[in-house]
């Protein structure tokens, strides 16, 4: 049994390693990814990845901290909006790799620290307000 | 003069860091940041009562303040490490 | 009595925190947490030596260089965080 996580390219890994803490936060952004003219409310998020509305409120908005969705109307719903073209072509090289390496991918999020320990991090960085 | 300008230092370090983590909570809201903000929030007022202690109003002894003040601190941080470090 | 006790819940509180920064660093290879878990070391055993102390107010040099250091660390692993390209 090889090693799964070496099978990630290098740039998607590093991808990963910074913007998704948890596989709720994966799977949400490459389905809005998958349909970046839907606007997705806070409940569609919630019941198409069978997790809790307040963390489906928790995932959309640390998308949206990451510059990699955007939030806008009354109800509010969320939309796939990456910050440049460099980063919508790693979600696109993400879907990909997620496709065929689905068990290496969610292994990484999962051998990481959590989310917590991550945002600890991120409280430090100054430079983009996260 | 030494002692003085590294408790400063520590008061200034220490808020830094707490300021950091409980504005980050303030948008975050996990319980690790809330409670290592808290931390480093008590160690800076403990830092600052060296200050005191030692410069502002010598006659009164804070030694045990300021020891209670920063155990309280670290007591906070390590349940924060233990219970929330974990949350997803 | 008290102060050792209170000593004591320090020295051990920071030698905990610090067994865990280190854990995060292993974990997420951020150096930020490796100044941390260094700080919080340093501190743990720097307060080790305030029990041989009557009050430390009288002001050990070494202590309070160590103690100096350990912000420094802090300080540096901040600037590090955010000097590198995210």
């Amino acid at each position: 049994m090889t090693s799964s996580t070496t099978e990630i390219p290098v740039h998607v890994r590093r991808f990963l390693e910074e913007n998704i803490d948890t596989v709720p936060q994966l799977e949400t952004l490459l389905m809005m990814y998958e349909d970046p003219d839907r606007g997705w409310e806070n409940s569609d998020v919630a019941s198409r990845n069978y997790i809790t509305e307040p963390r489906a409120t928790d995932t959309l908005n640390a998308l949206q901290r990451r510059g990699l969705v955007i939030a806008e109307g009354t109800p509010l719903r969320f939309r796939f909006n990456p910050a440049n073209e460099e980063v919508r072509a790693l979600v696109a090289e993400l879907a990909l790799c997620y496709q065929r390496k689905l068990s290496a991918i969610t292994q990484l999020i999962h051998s990481k620290p959590s989310a917590s320990v991550k945002e600890f991090a991120r409280a430090f960085d100054l430079k983009k307000d996260r | 003069m030494m002692q003085f300008a590294v408790n400063v230092l520590g008061t200034l370090v220490a808020g830094l860091c707490a300021v950091l983590l409980l504005r980050a909570f303030g948008s975050v809201r996990k319980r690790l940041l809330l409670w290592a903000g808290l931390c480093f929030a008590g160690l800076a007022a403990s830092n600052a009562l060296v200050v005191a202690d030692l410069f502002v109003i010598p006659d009164v002894d804070l030694y045990r303040w300021r020891l209670v003040v920063a155990a309280a601190a670290m007591v906070l941080l390590v349940y924060g490490l233990i219970f929330e470090s974990d949350q997803s | 009595m008290i102060e050792g006790f209170l000593l004591g819940v320090i020295v051990t509180c920071s030698f905990v925190a610090a067994g865990f920064f280190a854990r995060f660093w292993l974990g997420t290879r951020d150096l930020l947490f490796l100044g941390f878990s260094a700080a919080f070391a340093l501190e743990g055993l720097n307060r080790i030596a305030f029990l041989f102390l009557d009050k430390p107010n009288a002001g050990d040099e070494v202590i309070y260089g160590v103690r100096l250091v350990s912000y420094l660390l802090i300080l540096a692993a901040i600037a590090h965080k955010n000097r590198t390209k995210s």
